[in-house]
C-alpha cells in the first residue's frame, strides 16, 4: 500500500508537472492563399470560436445586440480582444521552403457570425515569388499556452484565390519532429505547394 | 531500509522536477486575447516537453474536450425545448471535469504541497480536493452573476480583473499559510515536538481559531480563484435564459474536478504516509523524516505562492 500511494503521488505529480489539455476556448481554423500576378501575396485567416466564448464576445461587444458587429464594434474587438496577440505571434506559424517566416503584423481584421458562432478574419502578408520550381509554405496554428485549442477545420479548411496561373496543391498533416512555436501538443501542419503555369490545386 | 531512503530521495528529484516545471500552471491560466500587462509571464515561459508520454495521452485529450464542449453546448440549448436531455447533460458536464482538472492548475500541486507534510485523514484530503473544485465552480458562477446581473460591466475584462485581484488576494494567502507552516516546523524540530508522530489527531493540531477542520482554509483559499471554463458555461447559460441549468452543468463539473484534484490529495497524503510507515519503530528516524517532508511541503507551497504571486502582480 504504502508503495502503491509513493508510486502513485510520484506519477500523478509529474502529469500535474507538464502541459497538459486544458483549452478553454476552441477554435476551428481555415486559411485562404490569395496569390497575384507574381505568386503568393497573403494569407486570409479565418478563426471561427466555439458558441460559449463566442457568446462572451457577443455579450460584451455586440452593443446594439443585433448580433452582428459593426465597424465600431470591430475597431473595440480589434483593441481589447485580439491587438495582444501579436506577442503570441498571431497563433499563426509559417515556414517558406523551410525557413520561419514571422507573422509581425496582420491587416483587414474583421469579425463576422455564422449562426452562433463567430469569426475572427484577418489577413497576414506573405509575398513568395512563384517560378517553374515548386515553392513550399507551411502553416500551423497554434497557442502555446493552450488556454486555445487552434485546430484545422475539418470542412473545407483551405482554399486559393487568383490563382489561375499556378499549380497549387496542399495536404494537412501531423508532424511530430517539428514545432510551429517553441513546443506542440497537437503539431498538426497545412502544406501548400505552388508553381507557376497551368490548372488549378489538387490535393497532394 | 535501503529501497525506502532511494524512494525518498526519488521523491525529493520529483519535487524539484515540480519546481522546475510548475510554471506552467500560470501560463495556461491567461486569456492570450485580452491586454496583458503582464509580459513577462506570457512571453517566456514555455516548459512543454515534446516527444513525451504525457504528449502522447494529451494528443488523444484535446480532441476529446472538443467534442465535449460541443456536446455541452448543444445539451444546454436542447434543453429547452426537451428535459430529457439533463440526465446526458449532467453526464457530460461530469466527465469534462474530470478531464478539464488533469490539465494545469485547479490547486492540484499547492493541496498535494499541503497533504505532503500535514497529518491527516485520507477522508480530509478527498474532501479537500471537492471543496477546491465546487469553491473554483461557486466563484466562477458569483462572479458572473455580480458583472453579468448586477454590475453590468463588460464580462471579458471584468472577469479577468476580478480574477486577478482574487488570484493575488489568495497567492498572498497560500504564501502567509506556508510560511507559518515553515515557522511550526521548524519549532517543532527545536522543542523536539513529537505530536505528528502520534496516531491520533493531538487536539492542538486542529485550527485553534474555529471548530472547522484545518485543511479548509487553504482548499477554499485556492478554490477561489474562478475557473474560465465554468465561467464561460454560465454566461452562455444566461444568454440561453436557462441559468439552472448551467448551475447544474458546473455542479457536475466541479464533480468531476472534485475527483481529479481529490486523486492528487489523497496520492501525497499516502506518500507521506508510506514513507512513515516504512521507517516504523525508529522514532527518531520518523521525527526527523517528518520535519523534512513539513519543510519541503511548506517551501513547495510558499515557492508556488511566490511564484504565482510574482507573476500576477
Amino acid at each position: 500500500m504504502k508503495k502503491i500511494g509513493l508510486i502513485l503521488f510520484v506519477a500523478l505529480f509529474i502529469l500535474a508537472s507538464y502541459t497538459w489539455a486544458h483549452p478553454h476556448v476552441f477554435i476551428e481554423g481555415k486559411a485562404s492563399f490569395i496569390f497575384n500576378k507574381d505568386g503568393l501575396e497573403s494569407i486570409n485567416v479565418e478563426w471561427m470560436f466555439d458558441e460559449m466564448f463566442s457568446t462572451m464576445i457577443l455579450t460584451d461587444y455586440d452593443a446594439n445586440k443585433d448580433k452582428k458587429f459593426s465597424a465600431n464594434e470591430v475597431k473595440k474587438i480589434k483593441d481589447e480582444a485580439f491587438s495582444n496577440l501579436k506577442d503570441y505571434k498571431y497563433f499563426t506559424f509559417i515556414r517558406i521552403n523551410k525557413k520561419p517566416f514571422k507573422v509581425k503584423y496582420v491587416t483587414d481584421f474583421n469579425v463576422s457570425m455564422s449562426g452562433k458562432n463567430m469569426i475572427y478574419h484577418f489577413s497576414v502578408p506573405c509575398h513568395v515569388k512563384a517560378n517553374a520550381n515548386n515553392k513550399e509554405l507551411i502553416l500551423a496554428y497554434h497557442d502555446e499556452s493552450y488556454y486555445i485549442d487552434l485546430y484545422l477545420s475539418e470542412n473545407n479548411p483551405v482554399s486559393f484565390q487568383n490563382n489561375e496561373e499556378f499549380v497549387t496543391k496542399f495536404k494537412i498533416k501531423e508532424n511530430d519532429d517539428y514545432s510551429p512555436g517553441e513546443n506542440t501538443i497537437l503539431p498538426q501542419e497545412l502544406i501548400m505547394k505552388f508553381k507557376k503555369k497551368s490548372e488549378n490545386h489538387e490535393k497532394l | 531500509m535501503k529501497n525506502y531512503k532511494l524512494l525518498f530521495l526519488f521523491t525529493l528529484i520529483i519535487v524539484a522536477i515540480i519546481l522546475i516545471y510548475t510554471p506552467v500552471d500560470i501560463k495556461a491560466q491567461q486569456n492570450p486575447f485580452l491586454s496583458n500587462k503582464n509580459k513577462k509571464s506570457a512571453t517566456k515561459i514555455n516548459p512543454v516537453q515534446s516527444g513525451s508520454l504525457f504528449k502522447g495521452v494529451s494528443k488523444r485529450i484535446i480532441p476529446i474536450q472538443r467534442k465535449l464542449n460541443k456536446k455541452i453546448t448543444y445539451l444546454s440549448k436542447r434543453i429547452e425545448t426537451d428535459k430529457k436531455f439533463m440526465l446526458l447533460l449532467i453526464f457530460f458536464s461530469f466527465i469534462y471535469g474530470l478531464i478539464h482538472a488533469i490539465g494545469p492548475g485547479h490547486g492540484k500541486f499547492i493541496i498535494s504541497s499541503y497533504f505532503l507534510s500535514k497529518k491527516a485523514k485520507p477522508i480530509e484530503a478527498v474532501l479537500s480536493g471537492f471543496v477546491i473544485a465546487f469553491t473554483h465552480g461557486l466563484s466562477a458562477i458569483v462572479i458572473i452573476l455580480v458583472i453579468f446581473l448586477i454590475l453590468h460591466l463588460p464580462v471579458l475584462s471584468s472577469l479577468t480583473n476580478t480574477t486577478r485581484v482574487i488570484s493575488i488576494i489568495s497567492y498572498m494567502l497560500i504564501t502567509g499559510i506556508a510560511l507559518i507552516l515553515f515557522i511550526k516546523a521548524i519549532v517543532d524540530a527545536i522543542r523536539n515536538n513529537q505530536s505528528y508522530l502520534s496516531e491520533d489527531e493531538p487536539a492542538k493540531n486542529k485550527n485553534k481559531f474555529s471548530k472547522l477542520p484545518a485543511f479548509l482554509p487553504i482548499s477554499f483559499i485556492t478554490g477561489l480563484i474562478p475557473c474560465p471554463g465554468a465561467a464561460t458555461i454560465i454566461l452562455f447559460s444566461l444568454s440561453t435564459g436557462a441559468f439552472m441549468v448551467g448551475a447544474l452543468a458546473i455542479f457536475a463539473m466541479s464533480f468531476g474536478m472534485g475527483i481529479m484534484i481529490s486523486l492528487f490529495a489523497v496520492a501525497a497524503l499516502y506518500a507521506q504516509k508510506g514513507i512513515m510507515k516504512s521507517i516504523s519503530g525508529k522514532q527518531a528516524i520518523q521525527f526527523k523524516i517528518i520535519i523534512g517532508l513539513r519543510l519541503i511541503g511548506a517551501f513547495m507551497l510558499f515557492f508556488i505562492g511566490l511564484l504565482l504571486l510574482s507573476l500576477t502582480i
